[in-house]
């Protein structure tokens, strides 16, 4: 369980101030809910946590994201291990072009995790875990634990040495989910992760997350303010780069502080 | 029923347009195969003479007796296009992975442009620099290697081929790169791969069809590569090729000879043979190339 708190974040897109200086405390295991109009910086805010931004060109950031003390912009900072800790999914999954088991267990592979630390992981997800000294067999029991815990092993039992693109969407969402658990994530950070899917396969990843939510802290950015109501237990609501207000989910939708706020609640603000 | 007629007249013209659609294509294969009719025919004396086997493999090139040995030219070819792609294949992929994936944004900017106007450069000019650059540097290579060799030799042919098609496969490698979505090395990252993880795992997977496709062009261009070669190879029949000894193209042999002692019997029928010759393998070598990327699209 790891716990994150950015400090006055400032990004700067080709010299354009995007955020202004975002402070917040992410409450530990509970679902977060970034909210706000479009373009108001929400999909930078998730991606500066865990600097996928930097892909993009011409982005400057200061300030600071500490993950259990450690500020992953120290330019000491052990990226890998930092981003490791943080599953990310992102609007539209992207399934790696390999098999069902395979995705699952690529993470484990390219940190060559032993036989000791994959049963870790399992047992974390899992306490009554099967373990084993066996590498791959460690490897297989964890597999299937991730997918259980992201909703997809019923589904996908029969036919993990297929294709995983000939999944559909929903079901790369749930793979993608599955695939950042099994490299031990503590924290779950999604951009939008259900705008690309049907009705059902939504309530499917909403429903993996209220479940992963008593173990994890989940943040994640979402235009429909039907779906924070649903799942958040904390709200954040940025307007124009600025973080305008941030608490418990029933107080910002029940009795927000700001007017701003109200309005953005109420569908006055698109 | 004006409905009913503008719905006729609406089916009739997607008829039309489907065939006038249809046509360029009927052209194009229509093109192909009669190339390989006039080309067959032409050469027909030869294929069923009795002693088509041994033109093939006789190393023989002695017209005005009329013994038309091909296997110096066929062999001369094969080790050309081979050792050009031994060295432009690797240098322009890991050249393009390098621009798409890790270069600074300014780079690129630069080289980008520059790539595809070398890319565009024509032959001859490829073939003159080799003659002012190459020849001489091959030759003191051989020299200090103890090797006796003008210069005009196998290396410097395919050094300067090679030179020739970088740009060209890396231009294509680059825009295949460049198609594979942003998603693909962020799924990667994000799981804590690094980016050189990033980009072997998932980002040449994904770009494979595409780089086949380039090293096919590449492949293309080289073997039916005329004047550069003519320019700096030597032009001497070699049955058994060597890096430093001369070498002898079937496209360098047509144009050379072709128009130049047509009066020696048999002499014409010889080099529309190495032109068909030419044609063949260069069509299997494509067909073989589909196959293989309709397999790897499949897989994924
Ligand atoms: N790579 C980039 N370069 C320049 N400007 C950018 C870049 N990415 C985002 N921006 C700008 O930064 C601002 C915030 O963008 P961001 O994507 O974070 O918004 P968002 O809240 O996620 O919006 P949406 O709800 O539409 O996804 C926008 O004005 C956008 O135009
Ligand atoms: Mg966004």
């Amino acid at each position: 369980m790891s716990h994150l708190s950015i400090k006055d974040l400032h990004v700067y897109y080709e010299g354009v101030e995007t955020l202004k200086g975002i402070d917040l405390e992410i409450p530990d295991k509970s679902i977060v809910a970034i909210i706000g109009p479009s373009g108001c910086g929400k999909t930078t805010l998730l991606r500066s946590i865990n600097r996928l931004l930097e892909l993009s060109s011409d982005v400057k950031v200061t300030g600071s994201v500490e993950i259990d003390g450690e500020n992953i912009y120290d330019p000491k900072a052990d990226l890998i291990s930092l981003r490791k800790k943080m599953g990310f999914l992102s609007q539209r999954p992207f399934p790696l072009p390999c098999s069902i088991f395979d995705n699952v267990a690529y993470g484990p592979k390219i940190h060559r995790m032993d036989a000791d630390a994959i049963n870790a992981v399992a047992l974390s997800l899992e306490p009554a875990s099967k373990v084993s000294k066996n590498r791959k067999e460690a490897l297989a029991n964890l597999v299937e634990i991730c997918l259980v815990k992201a909703g997809l092993w019923d589904e996908v039992k029969e036919r993990l040495g297929s294709p995983a693109s000939r999944l559909s969407i929903g079901q790369q969402q749930r793979l993608s989910l599955a695939r950042a658990l099994a490299v031990g994530a503590e924290m779950i950070l999604g951009d939008e992760p259900t705008s690309a899917l049907d009705p059902i396969s939504t309530k499917q990843i909403e429903e993996q997350f209220k479940a992963l939510s008593s173990q994890y802290s989940i943040v994640m950015v979402t235009h429909i303010l039907r779906q924070a109501r649903r799942l958040a237990d904390y709200v954040v609501f940025m307007y124009l780069g600025e973080l305008i207000e941030h608490g418990p989910a029933e107080k910002i939708f029940n009795s927000p502080e700001k007017e701003m706020t109200r309005r953005y609640i109420k569908g006055d603000m698109s | 029923m004006l409905g009913d007629s503008s719905l006729k007249y609406r089916v009739r013209e997607d008829c039309i347009t489907g065939w006038l659609l249809k046509v360029p294509v009927l052209i194009a294969v229509g093109m192909l195969v009669l190339f390989f009719v006039v080309l067959t025919a032409k050469s027909w004396p030869l294929l069923t003479g009795g002693n088509f086997w041994q033109v093939l493999t006789s190393s023989e090139w002695l017209p005005s007796e009329g013994k038309f040995g091909l296997w110096p030219f066929i062999i001369g070819t094969i080790a050309v296009t081979f050792l050009t792609m031994v060295l432009a294949v690797p240098v322009s992929v890991l050249a393009a992975v390098f621009l798409n994936e890790f270069a600074p944004k300014k780079l690129k900017a630069i080289a980008l442009p520059v790539i595809d106007v070398l890319a565009a450069v024509p032959s001859v000019i490829y073939g003159a620099c080799g003659v002012i650059a190459f020849i001489p540097m091959v030759k003191a290579l051989g020299g200090a290697l103890g090797i006796n060799t003008t210069g005009r030799c196998l290396l410097t042919a395919a050094l300067v081929l090679a030179i020739m098609v970088i740009p060209v496969i890396l231009s294509i490698v680059r825009d295949v790169l460049a198609a594979i979505p942003q998603e693909a090395r962020e799924a990667l990252l994000a799981l804590g791969a690094t980016r050189w993880e990033a980009t072997y795992h998932v980002v040449l997977k994904l770009a494979l069809p595409g780089i086949i496709a380039a090293i096919m062009l590449g492949v293309s261009r080289a073997f039916g590569e005329t004047m550069a070669v003519m320019m700096v190879a030597g032009s001497i029949p070699e049955p058994k090729p060597s890096l430093f000894k001369a070498v002898y193209t079937l496209p360098a042999l047509i144009a050379d000879k072709y128009g130049e002692m047509l009066s020696i019997k048999m002499y014409d029928v010889a080099l529309m043979t190495a032109a068909l010759i030419l044609m063949v393998v260069i069509a299997f070598f494509n067909f073989g190339a589909h196959l293989i990327l309709i397999r790897l699209r499949r897989k994924y």
